[in-house]
């Protein structure tokens, strides 16, 4: 026998060679499989820790008070929405009606940016001539030389920003101001004129617009007042957590230290630190609590005053756009009042001590609409906006690239010709290649801009959407990751195709089918399974992806404005794998916040895996059928 | 033959050509995207035999890096919390502080966008979201877009500060990674609003708006609403590379220089 | 036999040949439409970007565009009006050597002068980490799953795990990495400085004047490398699995009935056929990975580094390796999203922008295609 292939026996540790070889192969397919699993034991280990923690710092929040403050602010968020829809009212009116006054109003001030910049000095000037007869006339001379010089340099596009004025009003205006007193900053009479002409005119709406705004002062103040109790309760009690260390670091600081004053100092600050058993929250709450009457009294102020408002408010209005937005306004009032009610209720029944559950507390997580860091009030981790976020842009990804990538596989499979086959098939594999980091770099600087323009076009305004007005946003994030979908639906399909039986189409094409029926009818039905597969698996791949989204999605970390209806996809938002590359970074390890990230990638690779066995899942059994 | 191999490795191991200092600096944006770059290679250009490492994320990144020992100065446009200067008490430390300069939040609009001035309560109103059209400001009615730095920038907290009486941001407000991203954004958007640090407000298509009547000049500096000192900060008294490079880009004259024509204001 | 009516496929008719006509015609506007949109993005980006590699004259190339760091560019207006763009050192030693010269409007912008050496070598760094560890992983894992393992339940169950982990988002590999190699101590350093805040466990390297300290590796070419590798892992073991099936069993069976040794039999009988199909197949998975930013965002990459990484790292050869694998360092994928995210938007920063996407857009689809098409003639070769 050949000595090549002699079996030896030389042993080492008892394993022969041919146990080492298998050893070594099996060591690092071990090997692999070791590291596989870490990426799970990592993500999960951290992403638990972040239940406990959170629950913690809810417990917090509902013991300081802040849950209750929390409410309030809430309550006033709200209030402040009808207030802007009263005042967006009152402006289009006043645009309407007193267009022209309102120019002379806006552009005197506009006058004024040119007159106190470059003037300074003439001001000064003026100022300082106040007693001096002579140098004050000399002042007002040149004064006036500059404002004429202005005046007659100005660029009327310029001042008069909104198109508002005509010819003769922008001629009397600007000859009026010179008369404009700088010192004493008193408007010429022509511009005081027009705002009292204006005034007039709009009082009864204004009357009633200002009532809407003073109707929540009194909830606005005690929100004031109890945020600052809150805060300071939360942060006294986050500082007393840690006093113990603290003393003890403060010591052994001290230990350390060689300058006697310093080191004495130190002793002294650590002993100075209190360490109590408990924080006395029912002590530092109290006035919190002793506030539940107030609230009510302010709620019940803010329903009556808000209620005799809206009442005032004009009818007639000469401004379409402002009559709808009124009857925005009286048509939200009622459910706000009732709802107003509610929130007074739910909040009448916090308590510093009452018990939090822990699957409630997990649960804010996965459902809570905000998601705020970094907070000087209260950090919120919900996930629900970026989850959203996410699968608003696979959607839309997934929605362009279907058809393009099935109908691409079907003609690459079945009708085309072959060299086009062998020429196609590389080409959009290496459309998979691409970085997304390129994409995301074209649709910052080409695709952003191009949407944007073309949503302008007047003939385009039929669009969901359209005209938008964030060049970043769901759409051109949904457009670039369906660019990357295609490939990967593309070849997966083609495979599918590829496999269906070649019977299969001999027989229908031999029953006369024509080219196309076989494929609808027969082909396609037949690989469905494989197709499903595909759209999941690209639906997969496009929720994982990152640079794209990090620069192109817009970054607003809210739900879906709904109003908007379809529009919604020109909206800006925030994604789960955005969010992690974007605060990643700029989080120390082991606070609630490096956790939270990492739960976050918990649910996506949660969500990958769930995809990657349902896509095999449909494979064996639609395959088998 | 055993005896060569260990001293072979023993000379692996005890070479001695030690390469020139290196100074990691990590922190805010506000600073770190354009003025201490600029001060690192002029610095260098001087004839200072020093590596830096720069990295710009945010001011948070300044504390925790410190804490961690990753970096030797940590660059903020804002003050250290309590919190933060805790943290390094106790591990036995102190944090120092150094101001910069000084800089002022501008808050810009697209120049097409009629709105020239606002009062801080407006600014307010804006931000956290009570505030939603811009008809609301005197302007031709259209949704407000607002862009904010994200939340580790020392800015988006001073902002917070400054003029938003500490409450939170509305959840409409989109945050960009720079104050470069927020003036590229108003620039194209004529409903957009966003605060950037004065060295960015000169960009074409942005207007800086007037708070209170007053506009975001250096001469302004003390009566502007929105106006903040830079800091850097080191664990314990700087010493060595560090302590010469911070005495350089913070008193020298050529230093000031390029402060100023970043568009800060330097320390007198 | 059927009667003609009752033909669910009647002869096709005019119609129904128009109506296949139309679908084939939609059908191919699709595949063509999917195309363009590629290929624009190509143009558009060779079309700005070209111009800033290559030149009209002799060498063709613009070498210094690829030879020199990213710093900062000055733009400004000389005496004449006339729009001057240079980079920060050249213009100091501008105004050195003319202190007279009037300069009107300045403006800066960080990251755009230069060139992208820096972002280059660190890419190339970190491929090169993650090929080396990822091939040989991937490869003896490969071999062992393919030619040892018995095909059980557990095989299978490996299998569908990396499967399955070839489909995790890349952002969650960058989170690994992050936890697992950047942070956890357990990483050890040779280090002259032992960092006291991170550092575990550390002691003294005999005959030296170092330490060897266990405070993991940070933002580090080493961290991002492997996390790339960790990432390409599943991809390769799959790649290389598809290469060793492809090898006949009859050869493995012939090779045994001869006398050979199991790992005589995989050295002589299986790699020889089944290597140029693997290597290939690997290049195709780490171009992908090397693509990408995600994994190596918090991992491995700085925005800004004054030297390349060999010239600062310091130390014994010993030391100096290991301060080279612990540096951070640029990445050319991470310096377009600094690029596109952290400038502003002016004419002055195009070349660099355009420039670097076009050079790494060459270097990631020139691999690309490379693979595919050698593959493709690997697989029409290798048939049996």
């Amino acid at each position: 026998m050949a000595k090549h292939f002699q079996r030896t026996g030389r042993k080492l540790l008892g394993i022969d060679r041919q146990g080492w070889i298998k050893g070594f192969f099996g060591g690092n397919a071990t090997l692999s499989i070791i590291i596989l699993f870490l990426i799970c034991f990592f993500l999960i280990t951290e992403a638990v820790r972040f239940f406990p923690q959170h629950h913690e710092k809810l417990q917090l929040h509902r013991k300081s008070g802040q849950e209750y403050v929390n409410h309030i602010i809430t309550e006033m968020n709200e209030y402040s929405q009808l207030v802007s829809l009263t005042n967006q009212a009152y402006f289009q009116e006043l645009n309407e009606k007193y267009a022209l006054q309102r120019g002379i109003s806006n552009s005197f001030e506009a006058f004024l940016d040119p007159l106190e910049d470059d003037g300074e000095d003439l001001i000064e000037a003026l100022e300082d001539a106040e007693d001096d007869p002579e140098a004050l006339a000399q002042a007002q001379a040149d004064w006036r030389a500059f404002v004429s010089g202005v005046v007659e340099g100005a660029n009327r596009a310029d001042i008069d920003s909104f198109g508002r004025l005509d010819d003769a009003s922008w001629a009397a205006l600007k000859k009026a101001m010179i008369d404009y007193d700088p010192v004493e900053e008193e408007p010429p009479a022509y511009v005081t004129q027009a705002q009292q002409e204006l005034r007039d005119g709009m009082a009864r709406f204004e009357e009633a617009k200002n009532e809407i705004s003073s109707a929540g002062r009194e909830l606005k103040q005690l929100r004031q007042k109890l945020v600052k109790i809150a805060s300071k309760v939360k942060d006294d009690a986050a500082a007393e957590e840690s006093a113990a260390e603290r003393k003890k670091a403060l010591l052994a600081g001290a230990e350390t230290m060689t300058n006697e004053a310093e080191k004495a100092a130190q002793i002294e600050q650590a002993n100075a630190i209190v360490i109590r058993d408990e924080f006395p929250f029912a002590a530092r709450t109290e006035e919190i609590a002793a506030s539940k009457d107030a609230h009510k009294a302010a709620v019940a102020e803010l329903k009556e005053k808000l209620g005799i408002a809206v009442a005032k408010l004009p009818t007639e209005l000469s401004s379409e756009e402002a009559s709808a937005l009124l009857d925005q306004v009286r048509k939200a009032h009622p459910p706000f009042v009732k709802w107003l009610d509610e929130s007074v209720a739910k909040a009448s029944t916090w308590q510093w001590d009452r018990k939090l559950s822990f699957f409630g507390s997990a649960m804010k997580f996965f459902f809570g609409v905000d998601w705020v860091t970094n907070s000087s009030w209260h950090d919120f981790y919900g996930l629900l906006p970026l989850f959203i976020g996410s699968f608003e842009i696979s959607l839309i990804a997934i929605m362009f690239a279907v058809p393009f990538s099935i109908g691409a596989a079907i003609y690459v499979n079945r009708l085309a010709g072959r060299w086009e086959q062998t020429l196609i098939k590389p080409a959009i594999e290496l459309i998979q290649a691409i970085p997304s980091v390129v994409l995301g770099f074209f649709g910052i600087v080409v695709l952003g801009e191009g949407l944007r323009d073309l949503s302008q076009i007047e003939a385009l305004s039929w669009v969901p959407g359209f005209p938008m007005q964030e060049r970043l946003n769901v759409l051109n994030a949904g457009l670039l990751l369906a660019l990357m979908a295609v490939p990967t639906i593309f070849t997966l399909c083609e495979d599918a195709l590829n496999n269906v039986p070649r019977a299969y189409s001999e027989a229908s094409l031999a029953l006369g089918a024509s080219k196309l029926q076989t494929v609808i009818k027969v082909i396609v039905p037949t690989a469905i399974s494989g197709i499903l597969a595909a759209v999941l698996l690209g639906f997969g791949r496009v929720i994982g992806e990152t640079m794209v989204v990090l620069l192109v999605a817009g970054n607003k970390i809210a739900l879906p404005d709904w109003s908007a209806g379809l529009g919604v996809i020109t909206q800006p938002t925030h994604t789960m794998t955005g969010i992690i590359a974007q605060e990643m970074g700029e989080v120390t390890k082991g606070t609630l916040h490096f956790r939270a990230l990492f739960l976050v990638g918990l649910v996506l690779f949660t969500i990958s895996l769930c995809i990657n066995v349902a896509a095999q899942r449909i494979i064996k059994r639609l395959g088998h059928a | 033959m055993k005896y060569t191999a260990l001293l072979a490795l023993g000379a692996m191991f005890t070479g001695s050509a030690f390469a020139q200092e290196k100074i990691v600096i990590k922190g805010s944006d506000t600073l770190g995207a354009k003025m201490v770059p600029q001060l690192k290679e002029a610095y260098i250009a001087a004839g200072n035999q020093v590596d830096f490492e720069i990295a710009a994320e945010g001011s948070s990144q300044a504390f925790s890096n410190l804490l961690a020992g990753t970096a030797d100065i940590g660059m903020s446009s804002r003050d250290a919390k309590d919190k933060e200067k805790d943290s390094f008490t106790a591990k036995g430390q102190k944090l120092v502080e150094h101001v910069a300069g000084w800089d002022m939040i501008a808050v810009v609009t697209n120049k097409k966008n009629g709105v020239r001035r606002l009062s801080v309560k407006q600014i307010e109103g804006i931000f956290t979201g009570d505030i939603t059209d811009w008809s609301e400001l005197g302007g031709n009615p259209g949704k407000i877009s607002m862009y904010t730095r994200n939340t580790s920038s020392g800015t988006y907290k001073s902002f917070q500060k400054l003029a938003m009486s500490k409450r939170d941001y509305s959840p409409e407000s989109q945050k960009l990674a720079g104050n470069e991203q927020i003036a590229t954004e108003v620039a194209g958007n004529v409903n957009g609003i966003g605060y950037v640090g004065l060295a960015y407000a000169g960009k074409d298509g942005l207007r800086a708006i007037k708070v209170e009547g007053v506009s975001p000049k250096p001469k302004n500096k003390a009566e502007y609403p929105l106006s903040r000192k830079l800091y850097y900060y080191t664990a314990n008294e700087p010493t060595g590379a560090s302590k010469k490079f911070l005495d350089w880009a913070i008193h020298s004259a050529p230093a000031k220089e390029i402060i100023t024509k970043v568009g800060f204001i330097p320390v007198d | 036999m059927l009667e003609e009516s009752k033909n669910p496929f009647v002869a096709s008719s005019n119609r129904q040949k128009i109506i296949d006509r139309v679908w084939s015609v939609i059908f191919a506007g699709f595949t063509y439409f999917v195309l363009a949109c590629a290929l624009f993005i190509f143009g558009k980006i060779t079309y700005d970007g070209a111009p800033v590699l290559f030149q009209a004259e002799a060498p063709f190339i613009n070498f210094d565009f690829l030879f020199t760091s990213p710093q900062t560019l000055v733009e400004f207006r000389d005496g004449a009006g006339e729009l001057v763009r240079m980079d920060a050192s050249d213009f100091r030693s501008f105004k050195e050597e003319n202190p007279d010269a009037v300069i009107r409007d300045e403006h800066t912008f960080s990251y755009s002068g230069g060139g992208i050496l820096g972002p280059l070598v660190g890419t190339a760094l970190l491929v090169i980490v993650c090929m080396i560890v990822s091939l040989f992983i991937g490869v003896s894992a490969a071999v062992y799953l393919n030619e040892y393992a018995h095909h059980g339940k557990l095989v299978g169950a490996i299998r569908l795990a990396i499967m399955n982990l070839a489909g995790v988002p890349s952002i969650v590999y960058g989170l690994f990495g992050f936890a697992f190699f950047c942070l956890a101590p357990w990483f050890p350093v040779l280090t002259y400085e032992v960092n006291p805040e991170t550092s575990v466990f550390a002691f003294k390297v005999p005959m030296s004047k170092g330490f060897l300290s266990f405070e993991g590796w940070g933002n580090s070419l080493i961290a991002g490398g492997l996390t790339l590798a960790v990432m390409a892992l599943p991809v390769i073991i799959a790649a290389c699995e598809e290469s060793l099936k492809a090898v006949p069993k009859g050869f493995r069976e012939a090779s045994l009935a001869l006398g050979a040794t199991k790992w005589q039999m995989i050295r002589t009988a299986v790699l020889p056929y089944a290597t140029p199909g693997m290597l290939t197949a690997s290049v195709l998975g780490v171009t992908r990975v090397a693509g990408e930013t995600a994994p190596i965002m918090f991992t491995a990459a700085v925005a800004d580094k004054a030297k390349l990484p060999w010239q600062e790292a310091e130390g014994s050869p010993l030391f100096w390796f290991s301060d080279l694998l612990t540096q951070s360092v640029q990445a050319l994928p991470y310096h377009i999203y600094t690029v596109s995210a952290r400038i502003p938007d002016a004419d002055a920063v195009r070349d660099m922008r355009y420039g670097s996407v076009f050079v790494f857009l060459l270097l990631v689809m020139g691999f690309a295609m490379i693979s595919i098409v050698m593959r493709a003639r690997f697989r029409s070769k290798l048939k049996w």
